[in-house]
């Protein structure tokens, strides 16, 4: 099979969420002696972007994102070993929590989902996060973004207190801020000075490579 | 009397059994027994299943409560001292939720959010037990239930914290709160119920209409009216939950809905008389602050939330009689002459599925003619105005219906034109079927899929003969069904049939064919080369998307000319204006143009851009205009034939002054001005004495088809012949497009 074959096969197999072919052809992929680099972009994150691409436009759903997922997962644990030998950089590092208060976790372990899946590092720091620990994570770990979700109209201003934090360390500057969940809108995002609101995780995961690249560039 | 303390009535339920069903886990999942991926889910969810149950470990408390003053409870006023309530706390456990956060952890999501679905599933198993247990309580304590609440929607999210202590949860379920007022475990379900002196009442179930979780699959209604006043009368009773289009689209037959309920073309307002029904954001995005105060609102929207009274004003569209000219044009005779009858069927149909007329033909086939027809819109209008949409429906599980819908109005048709006719079925030989595609697809079944999305594979586009009963379940006769053979995804046995009736199928010539409807079909003709396309003009042309646009139907505005300074509309059988068909559109951009309304470009002047250009006046008062949006759409549309043309053009090596014959075919009942469309560069300045329009062409050749069966080999052998261009990646094509969209004739 030609190396673009196979390549193309890969992304194929995750937009399916067959995970044990993914692992299969990534095996493969790394005997026949292809770049890693070339495996995660073109093979596995390719894949999952089409799917988040087609969930955005309503032609799949939660559970095919899902599966995609996991398969991407599958092959990315094979992966992994290989890229931090040759020094790859992710997209980006990003921080994910649910703010104090809340303990919903479910909407933000699919915004971590989707992130790892446009190739980002993601360091995801549960729920119930206050400030003080959004902040110290996102400076140990270099973050580029820090995600918050709120489901609770009586906790989202705590996203709030995230940023005024930020600010009073001087440290606004340094990352982007992005926030979500239920109550969540554009006009929240902008009074609390968030960089960005976006309605679902899949654009989450778009909006947060976008911005990061902006920055690099 | 003083308020007993409460602590010794605190009630802890332990014997609780919680259900998982499975097909409510796959609801909440969003996923389908069709969708790809549905036995991979199912695999996940049977090895989940026995841990997951395992881990669930459901208890509840009931207890006496009270809601302090200060907090406000919605509907009950204000308070001078705290209100005697009932509190309720089911919680599965925590240690599903920690189940779900170490499978997400993992990178397990299947896993992780199936279990959060079944923790879902489970809590909401428990509600009918719980309401027997909490009647047991009330029946010992001496009480009723006067109205059951739930924060935020009734009252402050701090009242969570109140039931947390009043309940001693911390002790009876070993719960936590956080400061956002949130319980610990996060799968708790918090019920306060307003005590009723009177123990008779008992008013416990949650009022799915109130609350604000529109999408919840749990939820329920209690019906209410719905009284319609406007252009029908009518008294509706709302038993489910449905817009207020679908209400009035299941009781009023017929009602358009041009966009398929998604709020954005705004052919569905209606006005609020009595009652109220809250502001959505579509209707924001539609309506000034003034008319939203007026009551006007989008019924494809709306979901009544109490007893109302709406004015409607659009129109039934279902009968149109305005094609019927075209359709009796002509009547060439192409039966088989010199044939004996005596012993046979003597009648046959011709029908033409187009998206949005349906067109029938009575043909006489001893001499060959056609001796009625009758046209009416198709019923699957209302899932929206194109293909596209229709095709969504269509995968998105509604094909039976959709399905269903065409074949009892075909039915119907028929059956009014035999009885109108007092022929019987047993005299009718045949019926020939013809349509786009898409239209096709839907009456024969066939899966959608294809169609919607790269590279645009038809399912089966070839001919077909079917016995009438396999395809009209209703109809119990002897006739067979002929449908024709297609090309491609967008270019159906429609064109076919079209291209066979103008005479294309012979070789000879040089000539172009063009469909005037959303989807542009054209072909052009350069001796045994046979090509064809579609443009995608999309519906404007046919009155789709256009503020005031409507069918070819009495009182739609048809064409328009500038009198000095005054614009002057005419309409479809002179009835007062009700909108503006197809070929009205193209009118008033021609009109604008010369009036210098729009400039070049299709900017409407400064004085009409916000509110549009008024057109005419309806019977009720309100004006119709044509907005900026609308001139978008029709520069859009008319570039795209435009456009079309030149590709064929170039594809087939020719140029526009060698075409010698055009025939222009679609639903301008009314008669497209020819030369207005060419002054908004419609079509190329040389066609203006070539263009000959030939109505529904389709009709014509499934009617020739009907007439005689061997016409199938005709259509056959273009359908073979014809090569189809995919204009959307074709550089000629893109390039025209974006020079074809001046208004400027060339």
């Amino acid at each position: 099979m030609s190396e673009n074959g196979l390549i193309q096969e890969i992304s194929e197999f995750v937009q399916k969420g067959r995970a044990k072919n993914v692992k299969e052809l990534v095996e493969q992929a790394l005997d026949e002696g292809m770049e890693p680099k070339l495996i995660l972009n073109d093979g596995l994150l390719n894949g999952m972007m089409t799917i988040g691409g087609k969930f955005k436009r309503n032609e799949v759903f939660v559970p095919e994102v899902l599966v995609a997922a996991r398969a991407l997962n599958t092959g990315l644990s094979i992966l992994e070993p290989k890229l931090v030998e040759i020094g790859n950089e992710p997209v980006g590092r990003a921080v994910v929590g649910t703010v104090k208060g809340d303990l919903h976790d479910i909407g933000k372990n699919l915004v971590a989902m989707m992130l790892k899946g446009i190739g980002f590092e993601v360091y995801d720091v549960g729920v119930d996060v206050s400030a003080e620990t959004f902040i110290k994570e996102a400076e140990e770990k270099q973050a580029d973004v820090i995600c918050m979700s709120a489901l609770l109209t009586t906790t989202m201003t705590n996203m709030r207190e995230v940023i005024l934090e930020l600010e009073k360390q001087n440290l606004r500057g340094k990352y982007i801020v992005m926030v979500g969940g239920a109550p969540v809108n554009e006009a929240f995002a902008k009074q609390i000075q968030a960089d960005y609101y976006t309605p679902d995780a899949a654009t989450c995961a778009e909006v947060a490579k976008q911005a990061v690249m902006n920055k690099d560039a | 009397m003083r308020e007993m303390t409460s602590e010794n009535r605190i009630k802890m339920i332990r014997e609780l059994s919680c259900e998982v069903d499975k097909k409510e886990v796959f609801r909440h999942l969003d996923c389908l027994p069709d969708s790809p991926v549905y036995g991979e889910m199912e695999r996940t969810y049977e090895e989940t299943l026995p841990e997951a149950l395992s881990l669930l470990c459901p208890k509840a408390v009931i207890a006496p409560g009270l809601i302090p003053e200060d907090c406000e409870i919605s509907g009950e006023g204000k308070k001078d001292k705290p209100t005697k309530a009932v509190f309720l706390l089911v919680t599965v456990g925590k240690e599903i939720s920690d189940y779900c956060t170490r499978a997400f952890a993992s990178g397990d999501y299947v896993r992780g959010m199936i279990a959060d679905a079944m923790a879902d599933v489970a809590l909401f198993s428990l509600e009918k037990e719980l309401q027997e247990q909490l009647r047991n309580c009330c029946t010992e304590w001496g009480w009723g239930i006067a109205r059951r609440l739930e924060a935020p929607k009734d009252l402050p999210m701090e009242i969570q914290r109140e039931v947390f202590l009043q309940t001693e949860a911390e002790k009876y379920l070993q719960m936590k709160i956080t400061d956002g007022y949130m319980f610990s475990p996060v799968k708790t379900s918090c019920q306060i119920y307003l005590r009723s002196a009177d123990p008779s009442v008992f008013r416990s179930a949650h009022n799915c209409r109130g609350c604000s979780s529109r999408n919840c699959i749990y939820r329920g209604v209690l019906p209410l009216s719905m009284r319609v006043t406007g252009n029908w009368q009518k008294e509706i009773c709302v038993t489910e939950e449905k817009t207020v289009l679908e209400l009035l689209q299941e009781n009023i037959p017929g009602l358009p809905s041009p966009c398929g309920g998604r709020g954005n073309c705004g052919k569905c307002k209606i006005q609020v008389i009595g009652g109220a029904l809250p502001v959505t954001v579509s209707d924001r995005a539609y309506f000034s602050g003034e008319e939203l105060q007026e009551g006007w609102r989008l019924a494809c929207q709306a979901y009544p939330a109490a007893d109302l009274e709406i004015w409607v004003g659009f129109e039934d569209e279902t009968e149109m009689q305005a094609n019927e000219s075209a359709l009796n044009a002509e009547r060439e005779n192409t039966g088989l002459p010199g044939k004996d009858y005596s012993n046979e069927r003597r009648y046959a149909f011709a029908v033409d599925i187009g998206t949005t007329t349906v067109a029938i033909a009575l043909l006489y086939l001893p001499e060959g003619i056609r001796v009625m027809a009758r046209t009416a819109l198709n019923p699957q209008r209302r899932f929206g105005a194109d293909v596209i949409t229709r095709i969504q429906k269509v995968s998105g599980g509604m094909a039976k219906e959709l399905q269903k819908l065409i074949i009892e109005e075909l039915e119907r048709l028929m059956g009014l034109i035999l009885k109108e006719g007092q022929i019987g079925w047993n005299d009718v030989a045949r019926v020939s079927v013809t349509g786009n595609t898409t239209m096709l697809h839907i009456l024969r079944g066939y899966p959608c899929e294809g169609l919607g999305q790269l590279p645009f594979a038809p399912y089966s586009v070839v001919s077909e003969c079917l016995s009438i009963k396999d395809m009209f379940p209703n109809i119990n006769a002897q006739a067979e069904v002929l449908i024709g053979p297609g090309i491609s995804a967008f270019v159906g046995n429609d064109i076919v049939s079209g291209l066979q009736a103008v005479g294309m199928g012979n070789v000879r010539g040089k000539r172009m064919f063009i469909d005037l409807g959303t989807n542009g079909e054209m072909a052009i003709r350069n001796g045994e080369l046979l090509l064809t396309a579609s443009t995608a003009a999309g519906p404007a042309l046919e009155g789709g998307n256009i503020l005031w646009g409507t069918g070819s139907i009495p009182g739609a505005v048809c064409g328009a000319d500038f009198q000095e300074d005054r614009l002057c509309v005419r309409t479809i059988l002179r009835k007062k204006p009700i909108g503006i068909c197809g070929s009205g559109v193209i009118e008033l951009a021609a009109e604008f143009t010369g009036k210098g309304v729009i400039d070049e470009t299709g900017l409407l002047a400064e004085e009409w851009f916000a509110d549009g250009y008024p057109v005419a006046q309806r019977a009720d008062g309100r004006k119709i205009v044509l907005t900026q949006k609308d001139i978008r759409e029709i520069q859009l549309a008319k570039a795209a034939i435009r456009a079309g043309i030149h590709t064929l053009l170039e594809a087939a090596q020719m140029n526009p002054e060698d075409v010698e014959e055009v025939y222009l075919a679609g639903g301008f009942g009314h008669g497209l001005n020819v030369a207005k469309a060419i002054f908004i560069g419609m079509f190329p300045q040389i066609f203006e004495k070539k263009v000959k329009t030939v109505g529904n062409s389709a009709l014509e050749g499934a009617g020739n088809l009907a007439l005689n069966p061997d016409r199938l080999l005709d259509q056959e052998a273009i359908a073979g012949a014809a090569q189809n261009l995919e204009l959307s990646s074709d550089p000629i094509f893109g390039e025209m497009y974006m020079n074809a969209m001046m208004f400027e004739k060339t």
